[in-house]
């Protein structure tokens, strides 16, 4: 597990760092549409339909965790910096943001962003 | 030491609803059920009116006072007592100066509501008592020796048509017709209360074509009915006695002293006996009917000969008067549920099951992600979309508790509703508020003695 950090800064300019997250899954994807006509198929893009990432991770620290719920009930955006890949660098809002106590010494989280900016 | 947390439940106050199981005071008269608390004891949502109840329609009161079922093994601080009544004002609306008042008794003291006025349909009526008839306090006790009912008073109103009968009783202003059997006592064979036909009667003997003749009788005189009177209608039960007469007629006839002899309709008589009636609405003279003219009033029959001028033809068998008035009346006031509603605030329970191996917090937002038609995106939150604790554990029997003792606390919570306290999480955002969802539990399938158990909890937010 790294001992690194990342950098959230929410609206309400409170800034934590929590460690980085075990898994990052990132997903971007776009709206089709498809159109049938006179035997022609015409496809064209309609723009973005999700840019999110979900963060997994296991974080010691409670007050991490609290700082997560408070941006969620918040709804607030959070700036994140400190990764290496400049997607996930960017504005988010939370859409989901669970944890697990089911061990000793620490929260199983999971943090679902859809990117604002 | 078995570390557990405990559950919370402060929950909003109930209803419990009492019926009457023994009578205390019976005033009125049942119908339907043997006994008075019979009649009234259907459950508050399923009345039913005119099957059964109670009645009583005297102006001087009459009260029905019943005994409650007992409050069982409810625990929780009385709010309020209020006792209701369904109840109404048979055919007629209730007297003006009449009343209706829900009853509660106590320790001797009889607490009484406002007098209603009752309307002829059934309505619901209640007495709200904040503390005892007595002005003490509500506990378990003092509900379960409460008495409940009513009192009331139903004075006479002028209502209803009502129809006296007066039948011939003497000699009268005028004879003139013959009789059968026996000659010279012509009212009597005309006073039957059923007509008898051919068995006694007068007719008409002249031997002219065309020729009246009138019988006028003393009639009896009212007792004690009173109100205005609407009409008077004189009956003749008359016939044609002949096989080949024409035009015989009949017409019932009335005198008032001071007026001359008063017909009106003239009918043409058949074979068989047949009903004829006329009718005044007022006295021939003009003036309204009193109670005085029905007394000074004789009743009679007219009868004429045919065309063959034979005597013995037209016969009347019967003659009577029917007085339409409207009578006073005192309605039956009828009663058809009385019960008793406590409200309580049921006591705060709490609950304590082991502490949980696992929970799980999940917090979801409603986000919205739009692309406009300028090629913008926007993503923004929008509320909460719930924020639910999923937690999972074990219970079994500890020196303290059963497990499902435990457990079945647990389910009790879930029925009531309302929401509870978590405590000993040692976790802020887990500590706090929450309303049941969901809990199950299931015997373990390799120590029996344990019980695994699933509590799904939804964040109690009013705000």
């Amino acid at each position: 597990m790294s001992s690194c950090t990342f950098t959230v800064i929410s609206d309400s300019t409170v800034t934590f760092y929590p460690k980085l997250p075990d898994t990052v899954q990132y997903a971007d994807g776009r709206i089709l549409n498809k159109l049938n006509l006179w035997d022609n198929l015409y496809v064209g893009d309609a723009g973005k339909s999700t840019e999110n990432i979900i963060l997994s991770g296991f974080e010691t620290d409670k007050n991490i965790i609290n700082y997560f719920d408070t941006i969620a009930d918040a709804g607030d955006e959070m700036t994140v910096t400190g990764f290496g890949n400049i997607n996930l660098n960017a504005t988010w809002v939370i859409e989901s943001f669970s944890y697990t106590r089911d061990v000793p010494g620490g929260y199983s989280y999971s943090l679902q962003l859809e990117k604002v900016r | 030491m078995v570390v557990s947390f405990s559950i919370t439940q402060s929950p909003l106050s109930k209803n419990i609803w009492l019926y009457p199981n023994s009578n205390y005071h019976s005033g009125c008269t049942a119908v339907g059920e043997a006994n008075n608390y019979e009649c009234v004891d259907e459950e508050y949502d399923v009345p039913d009116n005119d099957t059964t109840y109670v009645w009583a329609n005297r102006e001087s009161s009459v009260t029905d006072m019943y005994e409650i079922e007992n409050h069982g093994s409810i625990t929780g601080a009385i709010n309020y007592v209020k006792i209701y009544a369904r109840a109404k004002s048979h055919i007629y609306s209730m007297a003006g100066t009449g009343f209706y008042r829900i009853l509660a008794y106590h320790s001797g003291t009889t607490a009484r509501s406002d007098a209603f006025n009752l309307i002829n349909d059934y309505n619901v009526y209640s007495f709200l008592l904040l503390s005892t008839p007595s002005s003490g306090a509500w506990n378990w006790t003092a509900i379960d020796n409460l008495r409940i009912g009513f009192d009331l008073s139903s004075p006479t109103v002028a209502g209803t048509p009502t129809n006296l009968t007066l039948r011939p009783n003497s000699v009268g202003t005028l004879t003139e017709l013959a009789d059968y059997p026996v000659a010279g006592d012509n009212v009597w064979d005309v006073a039957e209360v059923a007509q008898d036909g051919d068995t006694t009667y007068v007719y008409n003997n002249d031997g002219h074509v065309y020729a009246y003749q009138t019988d006028l009788y003393g009639c009896e005189d009212h007792t004690t009915q009173t109100g205005t009177i609407n009409s008077v209608s004189i009956f003749n039960w008359s016939k044609d006695a002949s096989a080949y007469g024409v035009n015989l007629l009949v017409c019932p006839c009335l005198w008032v002293y001071g007026a001359a002899p008063s017909t009106k309709n003239y009918y043409t008589l058949t074979t068989t006996y047949t009903n004829y009636s006329n009718t005044w609405t007022s006295q021939p003279s003009g003036t309204a009917w009193s109670w005085d003219a029905i007394d000074k009033m004789h009743i009679g029959t007219q009868l004429r000969t045919g065309s063959t001028g034979a005597g013995g033809l037209p016969r009347t068998t019967q003659v009577y008067a029917v007085v339409n008035y409207l009578g006073p009346y005192n309605p039956e006031i009828r009663t058809t549920q009385c019960y008793a509603m406590v409200n309580y605030t049921p006591s705060t329970s709490t609950c304590y099951l082991s502490r949980p191996y696992s929970y799980t917090y999940n917090n979801n937002r409603q986000i919205n992600k739009i692309n406009t038609w300028a090629g913008e995106r926007l993503v923004y939150d929008v509320r909460r979309a719930s924020k639910t604790l999923i937690m999972t554990g074990f219970e079994y029997p500890r020196p303290d508790s059963v497990a499902t003792t435990t457990l079945n606390c647990v389910c009790a919570m879930k029925d009531n509703g309302t929401k509870i306290t978590l405590s000993g999480i040692g976790d802020t955002l887990v500590d706090t508020d929450w309303i049941i969802q969901d809990f199950n539990y299931n015997k373990n399938a390799e120590n029996p003695n344990i019980y695994d158990w699933t509590l799904t909890l939804e964040r109690y937010e009013n705000v």
